[in-house]
């Protein structure tokens, strides 16, 4: 093959270097340079060249990682968390149908406090047909206490890759880092690469838990109503000090390479009609280049998306008197009340004098245009209480010829 | 960020190629090439071997104006790898006026403006290149995705020079076929011929000539139009194979000769695109030829095929055998 997508990674990286890669490779890139003792993980659209960029450097001999093949997602994600509980530093990959055939295995590791390191190709699930492109399918898993970052182009995965693996271990709870699929899995962007040994002093392996013959114990055995409950406030106690944990983390990142990340970043929140979008992922970056020509809404992007920075985000709202709060979200749940985005939202600014509406945009890889955010901001300007649906969905036809007025 | 920076322009480049031209690292040099921010995507489909594609380059100083994750929907400049793409695809949509559409073709200009005028496209100019004949001289294969480049760099040298561009290939591809690559590249400007159009306006980098919600297929059904969502019936939704003509992916095509069929069906398994067209015959399903649209040329049916003997001359035939198109 005369194109080689990870030969920027088979040498050591001594000085930061500008790269250009797709999404996918330059997990595999990052992920290399965190040194994992364990990757396993079982292929699916659109998540596939990050593992296989993997098994390029372990099979080059640059990286000296145990790259186990397994017959499913149920048995990579089984088998991870054991390795990570055996102390390995272990990666896994997945998206959509692959992460539901997880599911079974998800809260596992968060029980066990188990810090595992998993990217997510973000792709819609199967339903009414089959998709392989872009939905937001972790918003609906991801209940069970992973930690989830979410990124916007190939530079914050490449970075996301390295930072969830110490968020990961800083905090002992899994964690999920989600790039749009295709997107940004196989859009090639430049970057800028960080040097091998700035990554692993960034991300050190530290001694963890772990059970000796000197103190019998076991994993996750049988547990009596007696002791249950005390068991998932033990999670919660652990999980209300994970906010801070990945504000460190991004801060240190801030310190090595000057990219400053935040669980909520903004732009332009003092805007004339106090009106502020809120979204996450690539749909930031269509938004950012729309914004430089429409000053009329602000922006609130999140970064951390669980735990979700609930306190924060209404500080934020309160402190800039936001009134009116739009979502552009990439997923619908069918539920009848508003879609998993606007619901973490909305939960979180309960009591505020705030007018909240939620469009459903960009599904099954769908692409959101400047169109879309026009259209929405246009809508939001006569929106002026919360009577009625809260949510609608924007860019479909409802005939031929005809496209779905958003109804609010 | 300074002023210039700030107003510096943005860049925007489609190429349409087929799968396997090679359209998709033809936008990952442009953006290597280029001394800036940038970013290139391709249209994400399905990318069986021949089936049209397009990839797209956004590149400017100002980072914010290439942030966006969208596709390009107005660009510039557009490359078009193979001119059998401008039957199936309007290669022109969105175009800026005063842009330029580079095309791989021997067809003669006025043949061309013919065949894209169709879709009435604004104002623009065209830069023609023989890049097949030039990469069978000098790569010894048909992949002209480096030598369109060369064109561009014609049409658009603000955007960056031939060392810059020979640098990304150099980076790219291995050092034996980079140079082979940088050769070919050397030549392809003065061999590229230049249509101006005395209507088109001055190039603008800012302007967007995306027409509203062209990127959602209007004409297609709408939500309250599916019976059952989720129920694909072949009448309704206008998509899938049928309407794809790989028919004219190929160089050659299957051809029927019914007098040596013994109707074993074999060919109807094994054609991958269902093109081995049956009849009802007395509740039985019979073979009676090739669908033409569709036939790729893959040979497999001919492979698989016994055939039998000719009454006459007693030698044995297959009742498939490709016929070459040109
Ligand atoms: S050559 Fe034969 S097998 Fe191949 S596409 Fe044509 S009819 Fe089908
Ligand atoms: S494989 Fe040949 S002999 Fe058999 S049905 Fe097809 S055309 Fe006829």
């Amino acid at each position: 093959m005369s194109v080689q997508p990870m030969n920027p990674f088979f040498k050591k990286i001594k000085e930061p270097v500008e790269l250009t890669m797709t999404g996918n490779y330059a997990v595999a890139g990052g992920v290399t340079q965190t040194d994992p003792d364990v990757i396993c993980a079982f292929p699916i659209t659109p998540q596939t060249q990050s593992v296989e960029g993997l098994s390029d450097v372990v099979n080059h001999g640059r990286l000296k990682a145990a790259f186990v093949n397994v017959e499913s997602e149920i048995a990579a994600l089984a088998y991870s968390t054991a390795t990570c509980a055996a102390g390995a530093r272990t990666f896994i990959a997945t998206a959509s149908q692959g992460l539901l055939l997880m599911a079974e295995c998800l809260p596992m590791p968060v029980g066990w406090r188990v810090p595992l390191t998993m990217m997510i190709s973000a792709r819609a699930f199967n339903s009414p047909n089959i998709s392989i492109w872009n939905s937001w399918e972790f918003t609906l898993l991801s209940g069970f206490g992973w930690n989830c970052i979410v990124s916007e182009n190939v530079q914050e995965t490449y970075d996301a890759s390295i930072i969830a693996s110490r968020i990961s271990e800083d905090t002992l709870f899994p964690t999920h880092f989600v790039h749009d699929g295709f997107i940004i899995s196989h859009s090639a962007q430049k970057f800028m690469a960080i040097p091998d040994e700035d990554v692993l002093k960034y991300t050190p392996k530290k001694p963890r838990h772990h059970i000796q013959t000197q103190r019998p114990g076991t994993w996750g055995s049988l547990i009596t109503p007696d002791y249950f409950m005390e068991g998932r406030l033990a999670l919660e106690l652990e999980k209300n000090t994970v906010l801070d944990k990945i504000e460190t983390a991004f801060r240190d990142f801030e310190k090595m390479t000057g990219r400053a990340y935040h669980s909520i970043e903004t732009y332009n929140l003092d805007n004339p009609s106090k009106t502020v979008c809120i979204t996450m992922g690539s749909m930031v970056g269509n938004i950012l280049t729309w914004m430089e020509d429409n000053k009329e809404i602000g922006l609130i992007k999140l970064r951390t998306w669980r735990p979700f920075p609930a306190e924060q985000l209404r500080k934020i709202i309160e402190d800039h008197n936001i009134e009116k709060i739009f979502i552009l979200e990439k997923d619908d749940d069918l539920s009848g009340h508003l879609p998993p985005v606007a619901a973490s939202i909305s939960t979180s600014l309960v009591g505020l004098p705030i007018i909240l509406r939620s469009f459903i945009v960009g599904l099954g890889g769908r692409d959101v245009t400047k169109d879309e955010i026009q259209y929405a901001t246009m809508k939001m300007r006569d929106v002026n209480d919360n009577r009625g649906k809260l949510y609608d969905y924007l860019g479909v036809r409802e005939s031929k010829g005809k496209m779905w007025e958003v109804n609010f | 960020m300074s002023e210039i920076v700030k107003d510096a322009p943005r860049f925007l480049v489609r190429f349409h190629g087929r799968g396997g031209q090679g359209a998709v690292t033809a936008a990952q040099l442009c953006s290597m090439a280029f001394d800036g921010p940038a970013t290139c995507m391709p249209t994400f489909g399905a990318e069986r071997m021949g089936s049209p594609v397009a990839s797209f380059v956004k590149m400017s100083q100002n980072y914010e104006k290439v942030r966006t994750n969208e596709q390009v929907y107005s660009p510039q400049y557009v490359a078009v790898l193979d001119d059998s793409l401008l039957f199936d695809v309007d290669c022109t949509a969105g175009m800026v006026p005063g842009g330029f559409l580079v095309i791989n073709t021997c067809r003669p200009i006025e043949e061309i403006k013919e065949i894209i005028g169709k879709n009435n496209p604004l104002a623009i100019h065209i830069a023609l290149i023989d890049a097949t004949n030039l990469a069978l001289e000098y790569l010894g294969r048909n992949i002209t995705n480096t030598l369109i480049l060369g064109a561009l760099l014609k049409v658009a040298p603000e955007i960056f020079t031939l060392a810059q561009l020979t640098d990304a290939i150099a980076e790219q591809f291995s050092p034996k076929i980079a140079q082979k690559n940088i050769d070919a590249i050397k030549v392809v400007p003065d061999a590229t011929q230049v249509f101006m159009d005395e209507n088109a306006p001055e190039l603008s980098y800012d302007k967007d000539f995306k027409t509203a919600w062209s990127h959602i297929k209007i004409d297609n059904i709408g939500a309250k139009e599916w019976d059952l969502a989720g129920v694909w019936h072949v009448d309704q939704i206008d998509g899938g194979s049928r309407r794809v003509n790989t028919g004219a992916w190929g160089i050659s095509v299957a051809q029927y000769h019914p007098e040596y069929c013994i109707q074993c069906g074999n060919c109807a398994f094994i054609c991958p695109d269902f093109c081995i067209l049956r009849e009802e015959k007395d509740g039985k399903w019979e073979v009676v030829g090739v669908d033409e649209f569709h036939c790729k040329g893959c040979g497999n049916c001919v492979e698989v095929c016994p055939g039998k003997k000719d009454k006459e001359t007693g030698e044995k035939h297959k009742a498939l055998t490709m016929r070459m198109k040109c």
